[in-house]
């Protein structure tokens, strides 16, 4: 091999990442094991008894609403042969009953009943000894639900470190946001880091990858189309934090990609509110309210404001990735504009996105060519304004030296790498003491 | 869930298999029929021959809306959980249509060369009155294969439920609906950048 697996110095990874199942195998315990994962949106079970079914890494869980309105996650496996619980993906229900046997389990993953238990256990069965293997920790930010299945990671508040103050005035102090359901889904034979690196932190690629649909779809980003301009000097950010997440931004691009009557539509509501957001939350704040992010929260959760796309990526094997597309809205857009912009956010970047489809094709084939035997050992490259990357006085992340860089893959993945190389998170966390100074002195 | 009864309830049909019956009442003539199964092939020989532009301008009416749904899994009896259970993955009119189509044939469009080839199968067609004498509800299954580059076949299929238009241009109708909600719900063929 030339060179270890994340090359944090460098700015380098080494190519087979994206297809190795030895190192997926232990990315499901050492990323998806410890991280902090997205689940859903409180929007989406608002009731008692309203539950989803989704993914963290390459288990299904159940998500579901507590009596007292906590939530709690489950694996959706039921403790006697481990049979599937739950085949919907969503509902609202008091319960789950197992379809093999019939061993019935409360809302809260209790095990409530077990069909002639008196007659066959002899007593022997504990019911309070099979409740539902639940998931260790339940949070969210802004009405976004994370579980994490290791006790000992940092609360998620701190794993979301730095992004948080870019993310708050969409999010919340917007008025809010909801995610539109049901998601879109479909199957890519692309290693779920190939999206995640992209949204966390690619500007490079849009006029280029995007060319025919910058060209075809009219959107405020056109000009961009075959590369034929580079954005201005200022015209955005590119930043990253300790535990992987990062993101860009796009200053005052609120209609995103979106094109036509819409692309006005947006353009006028997102200028009011930001003109009422700068009296309660000052200018800045509330230019990144308008202003386009693109992102990932560590590990395969991304998405984009304004262009209004959520996604999870997840795994299922190292060439294989189940992609769930949402809708991120405004909770008070008018609700014409809200669905007219949620029809636009599948036509560009759902299952059928003419963008999405410019995307899937250099993930799929980054996984596919990570498959070759000598193209595996050698190392990629993300050293775009690599000696850039600074500390701001007024800015939180480190951040890169322009909108158009690589600052956000290199957090991703010198994170990403204290993960593969560290057997818990005390080490990880002592490993990214100096997390700034590693990205800041990183050199070619 | 401690009790030993267990109640059964008539399972919830949705509305949408109920009114979709309603179209299918009154069959058409031998004559339509045959002119309409003249046109959905030749729609799908334009298609698989990436004539998309011909495909809009001969096939599609100018107030189309072109719809393709996925329909969330939930429980047959599921009552309570109200949110919508259908995502768009395409609900389009021409305009709209119409810059899918440049995307795909724009010469910067890199996923477009070299070329994805298709075969397309259409079958089961069953063609019925409307309330419009000029018009008609068509129900058709199609199965789409596609090949991508040297080792990629994806295949799609569904049921498709249009309105056709009697129309005087070269087609001899204009698809003025076409209604599709898409049966498989995690769609494996890596993108839906198709017609189907
Ligand atoms: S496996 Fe679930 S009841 Fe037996
Ligand atoms: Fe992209």
């Amino acid at each position: 091999m030339e060179d270890k697996l994340i090359n944090i110095a460098q700015g380098k990874q080494r190519h087979e990442m994206h297809a190795s199942e030895a190192i997926f195998e232990q990315e499901m315990d050492k990323v998806f094991g410890r991280c902090w994962l997205f689940l859903t949106h409180e929007s989406l079970i608002p009731n008692f008894g309203d539950y989803v079914v989704t993914r963290m890494g390459t288990d299904e869980v159940i998500v579901s609403r507590q009596r007292d309105g906590s939530i709690k996650a489950f694996l959706n496996t039921c403790r006697h042969r481990g049979a599937q619980l739950c085949p919907n993906e969503a509902g609202n229900a008091r319960g789950f009953v197992c379809a093999y046997h019939g061993w019935a389990y409360g809302s809260n993953g209790d095990l409530q009943s077990v069909p002639f238990d008196e007659q066959l256990y002899d007593g022997l069965l504990d019911k309070c000894k099979n409740s539902l293997h639940e998931v260790a920790k339940i949070d969210s930010f802004y009405g976004f639900i994370y579980g994490c299945f290791d006790q000992d990671a940092p609360s998620l508040s701190d794993y979301l470190g730095d992004v948080k103050w870019y993310l708050e005035p969409y999010m919340d102090l917007s008025g809010g946001v909801e995610l539109i359901g049901p998601p879109g889904r479909c199957l890519i034979a692309a290693n779920w880091k190939t999206p995640s690196e992209n949204f966390v932190g690619d500007a490079y690629h849009v006029g280029w990858t995007h060319s025919s649909a910058l060209r075809s779809g009219g959107s405020i980003f056109s000009p961009l189309a075959g590369n034929s301009v580079l954005p201005p000097e200022g015209a955005g950010l590119q930043i990253t934090s300790k535990h992987g997440s990062g993101l860009g931004v796009l200053w005052d691009a609120y209609a995103g990609v979106h094109d036509g009557e819409l692309a006005n539509e947006l353009m006028a509501f997102g200028l009011a509110k930001e003109q009422r957001l700068i009296k309660e939350i000052g200018a800045e704040r509330a230019r990144i309210y308008r202003s386009h992010l693109n992102g990932t929260i560590f590990p395969n959760n991304s998405f984009l404001t304004c262009s209004g796309i959520f996604k999870a990526w997840q795994p299922r094997s190292a060439n294989s990735t189940e992609v769930f597309s949402w809708v991120m809205v405004e909770k008070d857009m008018p609700s014409d504009l809200k669905e007219a912009f949620t029809k636009s956010v599948h036509r560009t970047f759902g299952v059928a996105g003419y963008w999405e489809s410019d995307d899937n094709d250099n993930m799929e084939s980054e996984t596919y060519m990570a498959k070759g035997h000598q193209a595996k050992k050698k190392m990629l490259n993300s050293q775009m304004g690599i000696s850039g990357d600074r500390i701001d006085p007024v800015l939180p992340g480190v951040v890169g030296k322009s909108a158009i860089g690589e600052t956000s893959y290199r957090g991703y993945y010198r994170f990403y790498g204290d993960l593969m190389n560290s057997d818990s998170w005390a080490e990880v966390s002592a490993k990214g003491d100096n997390w700034q100074d590693q990205l800041i002195k990183a050199t070619v | 869930m401690s009790e030993k009864t267990v109640k059964i309830k008539e399972p919830l049909v949705t509305k949408r298999a109920q009114d979709l019956q309603a179209l299918f009442a009154q069959p058409a003539s031998e004559e339509t029929y045959h002119a309409v199964e003249k046109f959905l092939y030749k729609e799908a020989r334009l298609l698989d021959s990436k004539m998309f532009r011909t495909w809009l301008q001969d096939v599609v009416a100018e107030d189309v809306r072109y719809i393709v749904t996925s329909t969330e899994l939930r429980a047959n009896n599921e009552r309570r959980y109200d949110l919508p259970d259908q995502v768009y993955l395409f609900d389009d009119d021409f305009r709209q249509l119409s810059i899918r189509v440049e995307h795909d044939l724009d010469p910067q469009n890199w996923r477009s060369s070299p070329q994805e080839v298709y075969c397309r199968f259409v079958t089961n067609i069953e063609v019925f009155e409307t309330d419009d004498p000029q018009e008609f509800t068509v129900r058709s299954n199609c199965l789409l294969i596609r090949s991508r580059r040297s080792y990629q076949t994806d295949q799609f299929f569904c049921t498709r439920v249009d309105v056709l238009r009697q129309d005087a241009g070269p087609s001899g109708f204009k698809l003025k609906s076409r209604t599709i909600d898409y049966p498989e719900r995690c769609v494996s063929g890596h993108n839906m950048l198709v017609y189907l």
